[in-house]
């Protein structure tokens, strides 16, 4: 297929994706049986008319559903996606303070999880039915089972309360201050300012986080590349192969591997849309400023407009990953550029 | 220049820069509080939170406070002295003429003007505190008085409330502040105000990061005594379990939201020092006046066998604390302590019940917010008052809701046996009418008006809000807190201990029931 077609094919699918998306958040938020209100102002103010008409006023709560639907709709192809309610600042600088945090998080954490995920299920499904494919099995099913948080808590307790390893929660020490925003990646702005100590701090601090990350995500990733690559090797074209006499490495290379991806990359695009959006729980136990945390605030004041922004960029996130994805099977398997 | 100089250059500017900043952060004494932050602003017209009481205390002075341990007295601080008009509705305060603000400008009355037209005007969070306020008048530099609708007699505890702090009028001006009647829409001063003060206090705020920490630093044009630390990082750490590793590895120095197990697993720990005090709420069963959605439990017979069939003991015994002997908040002046709380009668409890006719035993349905508040979980106290009133026979169905919801159908007085917290609005006796009727708790959210009590309750009621006097507010309110205990739709049964921990060589920390914690009465043994 043509592969310029196919990419503005899905670019115009985005839209009504996305519209849909707005829509569905805005009613199920209406839906819910708590008000902003409520939960926006404290008890006193509630007594006092005056205070609750002028909140109602100044957040549109007053006009009725479908129009604050459309202002927020119109508002948007403007580029504005409104102000936060709690923060009081616009949503879409709100995204980018909190953002950043998470990428770096999520991109770390993936990597490390990708890695470690591959090749255990590597060594599972090469040595089947082993000591070794045993002990990664476990490997992966601790890695699955174990709740998050614990994990954190655990690794921070252990790891650096105990031990000293590990530094602490949040993205640097209280010591040392943020090198200056270019991409709000702190890593990134550190190597920028040409900060090595910045650097070093914010990186040691990404660590453990990412480590836990990478422990619950390598345990989705390690079975699955196990159960697609035995799926592969009793696969009829890979007994040919080895049939003609290959060395069994070069089967799994050059033979199985490569069509064993395909449910492997699809696993790690969806894990990296989900860390992407945020991981409340670990963002959460390491104190970590991060989109997961601003969703869940959002989410607990019935923030509307973040709530809708939130959502938006999750929308964005996933159609961009699955993209990312879609573009990664065509160059995996042949047989989609034929189609 | 080639690469080579080039690269000598810029290895000198590194080695000064750190030579620099080191030493800075070597002098520097710094004080790191963990804390979940739960603010949205710092403005202090604009946020009313637990996070923006820890920074304003120290960044802005009020007209008057209290000592640093308890609500106990007024003490002067911006206003070095004040008069009460006959009526008690006008209070005219004299400035302290040392007061300056920590750009060096004097204090003057304009301020306090500006400050309290403000916060009435942009109508924030914590504006209705300045409702009953008509007028605010500066007569010269260091003389304003402000006039009431009516005689208020817990004005001057209000007034100690941080939402009072009093600001700097031109430098808020100077960024977008105004006081006039339509501030809300033209006032544009909050955004300098979160991330700078404008204030007398003995810290400045030196920038805020919502969710990741504010800074403050020393005032040195500070007009009272010059506080230890240097610099102040109020570091947000939103999980009180993150707070205590921190703490355990000596990363911040004080952390504000342990809970009481996590505090209990510090115990033994040398380098840390726990503070034990009663914490600023009381946890107390509501029965709905309202028989259509109550019951029996509209009954005041059968409320009263409610109260004795609480294990208050064993309350004391979950989460520390006292049983507080009204529904006043133990910690005010006038309030009811342990001495005359109830205790547990479980065949007193029993009796009651079958006066009222319900020996055969009852059901009921209690309803409260899953929440923990201050390491107390409800769910775990929702079990005991199952098991406690099992005892006499009324069986208690739990029906935990969502937070939000849960708040909903109690603000709207819906439900029909809750169990809710209450903690102060204002430090002052007064605040206990929420609980009797015409109050809030007692009227808007349990539906038990003033009609349904006896002319002389009615009457002390009225003689409560109108009376300065303390001796005479002394008798009124034990009058009230009497007839609470017999009769009324509540069983406050626990006021949990609040505990904080914090680096063993962290001295003066004392809780204070408004502000919580005053970063500026702190220090180090060195």
């Amino acid at each position: 297929m043509n592969f310029f077609r196919y990419f503005i094919r899905r670019a115009v699918l985005t839209i009504p994706f996305l519209l849909g998306i707005t829509l569905a958040v805005f009613v199920i938020a209406n839906l819910i049986p708590a008000d902003p209100i409520n939960a926006n102002l404290p008890p006193n103010a509630l007594n006092d008319e005056e205070m609750v008409e002028a909140f109602t006023r100044k957040w549109g709560l007053d006009k009725p559903l479908h129009e604050q639907y459309l202002i927020y709709l119109g508002n948007l192809l403007r580029g504005d996606m409104g102000t936060s309610i709690k923060t009081r600042r616009p949503v879409a600088e709100d995204i980018s303070r909190f953002l950043p945090a998470t990428i770096e998080l999520a991109t770390l954490g993936i990597l490390f999880g990708t890695m470690m995920g591959v090749s255990l299920g590597l060594i599972s499904a090469i040595w089947k039915d082993s000591l070794l494919d045993y002990a990664a099995r476990v490997a992966a099913l601790i890695g699955v089972s174990f709740p998050v948080f614990l994990l954190g808590l655990l690794g921070l307790t252990v790891l650096h309360a105990q031990l000293g390893l590990m530094v602490g929660p949040g993205r640097l020490d209280v010591r040392i201050f943020p090198p200056s925003t270019v991409t709000g990646l702190f890593t990134i702005d550190a190597l920028l300012d040409g900060a090595w100590k910045t650097f070093r701090n914010a990186f040691s601090h990404l660590l453990l986080p990412a480590m836990t990350l990478a422990l619950y995500l390598s345990g989705i990733i390690s079975r699955i590349t196990r159960s697609s690559l035995l799926e592969v090797l009793n696969q009829d074209y890979t007994r040919t192969a080895r049939a003609k006499g290959f060395r069994e490495r070069y089967v799994i290379r050059f033979h199985s591997l490569r069509n064993a991806l395909i449910p492997v990359v699809t696993i790690i695009g969806l894990s990296y849309g989900n860390t992407l959006s945020g991981s409340i729980f670990i963002e959460s136990i390491f104190a970590y400023p991060g989109i997961g945390r601003y969703t869940l605030r959002a989410c607990l004041s019935q923030d509307f407009p973040a709530i809708m922004g939130v959502s938006l960029l999750f929308g964005f996130i996933f159609v961009g990953v699955n993209f990312v994805v879609d573009i990664l099977y065509y160059f995996l398997d042949p047989r989609i550029r034929v189609d | 220049m080639n690469r080579f100089q080039r690269g000598l250059v810029f290895l000198a500017a590194l080695v000064l820069a750190v030579g620099v900043f080191g030493a800075a952060a070597q002098d520097e004494k710094v004080l790191v509080i963990g804390h979940s932050e739960t603010t949205d602003s710092l403005d202090p017209s604009n946020g009313f939170t637990h996070s923006t009481s820890i920074v304003n205390h120290v960044t802005y002075d009020r007209l008057v406070t209290f000592p640093d341990e308890d609500a106990s007295e007024i003490l002067p601080s911006l206003a070095a002295s004040w008069e009460i008009s006959d009526d008690g509705a006008t209070y005219t305060f004299t400035l302290d003429e040392n007061a300056v603000f920590s750009n060096g400008d004097d204090v003057t009355s304009d301020d306090v003007v500006f400050s309290i037209q403000r916060l009435q005007n942009v109508k924030g969070n914590p504006s209705f505190l300045a409702n009953h306020i008509v007028e605010v008048m500066a007569h010269d530099d260091d003389t304003v008085s402000i006039t009431l609708e009516n005689a208020r007699p817990s004005f001057l505890s209000e007034l100690t409330s941080y939402a009072f702090s009093i600001t700097n009028a031109d430098a808020v001006r100077a960024n977008g502040g105004t006081d006039a009647a339509d501030a809300m829409e033209t006032d544009t001063a909050e955004a300098y105000l979160n991330s700078n003060s404008a204030g007398s206090g003995p810290y400045i705020l030196q920038s805020w990061e919502p969710q990741v920490r504010a800074d403050l630093v020393r005032n040195d044009n500070y007009w009272g005594e010059q506080p230890y630390f240097d610099r102040v990082i109020i570091q947000h750490i939103p999980e009180a379990a993150t707070q205590k590793v921190a703490l355990e590895s000596g990363s911040i120095d004080l952390a504000t939201d342990l809970s009481v197990d996590q505090i209990a697993g510090l115990e033994g720990n040398d380098s840390i020092e726990i503070y034990r005090g009663i914490s600023a709420v009381t946890h107390f069963v509501i029965m709905n006046q309202d028989e259509s959605l109550s019951g029996p439990f509209a009954n005041p017979t059968v409320q009263l066998a409610v109260r004795y069939a609480l294990d208050y003991e064993g309350y004391k015994a979950l989460w520390g604390g006292v049983t507080p002997g009204s529904n006043m908040w133990t910690g005010l002046y006038s309030a009811f302590g342990e001495d005359r709380a109830f205790s547990r009668d479980l065949d007193k409890a029993r009796e009651l019940l079958a006066e009222a006719g319900y020996a055969d035993g009852l059901e009921l349905e209690l309803e409260y917010p899953d929440i923990t508040f201050g390491g107390v979980n409800f769910s775990t106290n929702a079990q005991k008052i199952q098991a406690d009133l099992a005892e006499v026979g009324i069986n208690v169905t739990l029906a935990p809701g969502e937070m939000q919801v849960a708040l909903e159908r109690y603000r709207n007085g819906e439900h029909g046996i809750g169990y809710w917290l209450w903690g102060p609005d204002l430090l002052d006796p007064l605040d206990f009418l929420s609980f009797l009727p015409s109050g809030k708790v007692a009227t808007e959210r349990n539906n038990w008006e003033l009609e349904d009590v006896p002319p002389e309750i009615q009457d002390l009621i009225a003689a409560a809000k109108t009376t300065s006097d303390a001796d005479a507010r002394l008798e009124i309110f034990t009058a009230l807190q009497e007839f609470n205990q017999q009769s009324r739709p509540f069983a406050p049964f626990n006021v949990p201990e609040m505990q904080t921990a914090y680096l063993a060589d962290i001295e003066g920390y004392i809780f204070h029931p408004q502000w919580t914690l005053d970063v500026s009465i702190l220090s180090r043994a060195e």
